[in-house]
């Protein structure tokens, strides 16, 4: 296939845009093309492109060389109001600041955390303690609030394609990692150890 | 400076062996790896059954699998769900997937109010004066040609690569300038820095088997990626910093 625009050192030029690829290629050359990459030059990150004012990532080349196709075979399983990958966003959101939580008291109105700094001017690297409406957590979250349960609280900024721009403050509970099998039964034996070596006179 | 932030974004990078039929949105549900709503509006798209899914949350997320390569990028604050997601499906949904190596990687765009500004930011990071005769005509015409008229000439890119960074001793972390034209009304100029912290632990000369090194990279990811995140940010800002001191 001629694939001009993937270069041999692996990385597809990012000046190939949806646009450049012709039409009425089969699909599965273009997958077989990036699978041939050398895959350490393509890990520079999801949407990052090498080197260009208007490159797209190698994924999104992907997905719109496959869109460009009119692939058969995509099958989307739930219809939904999200925009195309390569259309332009109705709004940016800029983080201004964010701490990670740690919810010390439950109370009926409101709860207590511990709040470290994570981003933003001033904000990162502090410590403090915050007294947070309830009301703050959506109602699908509410279910994870609970002593110990971490969250981060952000503030962002809000603003769009016209200038207009608002803040808004967002408390998203973490849905943590679950602990590893083999951890877990590393600790028990340790505790197992640490009990029998335990003498009570 | 007269710039604003006015994009950030952070991702998970991981090439190894994948399944893209343990992520299939239905799994994702079963194991209630996100909120209800997120998991309501989320779209599925198996491009190519078996080889290319996407998966697109609301506003804020979006994963792409190959069978090769897991990239989830967040787009809105908190960035930490990138790592949380990705550690819950790897080792809830997906514990056979393969992962030798890792990449973690911060994006911000800055929307540049003075053309003139954004040109000295071009100025400083990529000096002319090292680029031969060559390079001297090129300062003449950016000097000639106002840096708000077409055809003023000068960057549009450079990056700088720390290798084993933060003490490791495998990979690196590069930072990466760009010139950026924004949609929007003018003046459209912007610029956008990119972050990749790069983790090959095999590059250590340690004999890692897969599982190993999966493990290995897994755990370095739950450690670390808020510290990758935010150190790529304070870099970005500290660019920004030094133009306007």
């Amino acid at each position: 296939m001629n694939l001009a625009r993937a270069t041999t050192t692996g990385i597809f030029d990012p000046t190939a845009t949806a646009r450049d690829v012709t039409l009425g290629r089969q699909a599965h050359e273009y997958v077989g093309a990036f699978h041939r990459l050398r895959p350490t030059d393509a890990l520079v990150g999801s949407g990052s492109p090498q080197g260009s004012m208007s490159s797209v990532s190698l994924m999104e080349y992907v997905q719109n060389a496959l869109d460009a196709v009119a692939v058969p075979t995509i099958r989307t399983r739930q219809a939904s109001t999200s925009r195309r990958a390569d259309a332009p966003a109705p709004v940016a959101h800029q983080a201004l600041a964010e701490w990670q939580g740690m919810v010390t008291e439950v109370g009926e109105t409101h709860f207590v955390a511990e709040l470290q700094g994570k981003i933003g001017q001033g904000v990162s690297g502090s410590m403090e303690e915050a007294r947070i409406p309830v009301d703050e957590v959506s109602p699908e979250d509410r279910g994870l609030l609970r002593p110990g349960a971490f969250f981060r609280l952000c503030i962002t900024r809000e603003m769009t394609p016209h200038g207009s721009s608002r803040r808004y403050t967002q408390v998203v509970f973490r849905r943590m990692p679950a602990y590893r099998r083999e951890d877990l039964e590393a600790a028990r034996a340790e505790a197992r150890e640490l009990v029998r070596e335990l003498r009570v006179e | 400076m007269k710039v604003e932030r006015i994009r950030t974004s952070a991702s998970v990078v991981l090439l190894g062996a994948f399944d893209t039929q343990a992520f299939l949105l239905e799994k994702l549900r079963e194991a209630a790896l996100l909120s209800p709503s997120d998991l309501a509006t989320a779209r599925c798209d198996e491009l190519l059954p078996g080889q290319v899914l996407t998966l697109r949350f609301g506003s804020w997320g979006r994963l792409n699998v190959l069978s090769e390569r897991w990239t989830f990028e967040v787009l809105e604050a908190p960035f930490i769900r990138a790592s949380d997601f990705t550690l819950r499906c790897l080792r809830e949904l997906a514990p056979s997937s393969t992962v030798r190596v890792m990449g973690l990687n911060a994006q911000a765009d800055f929307r540049f109010l003075d053309p003139v500004e954004r040109d000295a930011v071009g100025r400083r990071l990529v000096p002319v004066a090292g680029w031969g005769s060559w390079g001297r005509e090129l300062a003449r015409l950016m000097d000639e040609i106002p840096p708000d008229k077409a055809g003023h000439p000068g960057a549009v890119s450079a990056a700088l690569r720390l290798p084993n960074p933060r003490q490791r001793a495998h990979g690196y972390l590069d930072i990466r300038w760009e010139a950026l034209d924004i949609k929007g009304p003018p003046p459209a100029l912007g610029m956008r820095l990119l972050s990749n912290d790069h983790y090959t632990p095999r590059d250590s000369g340690a004999p890692l088997s897969d599982s190993v090194l999966t493990a290995t990279l897994l755990d370095t990811l739950g450690q670390e990626f808020d510290t990758s995140i935010q150190g790529a940010l304070e870099i970005f800002e500290d660019i920004l910093k030094d133009e306007s001191s």
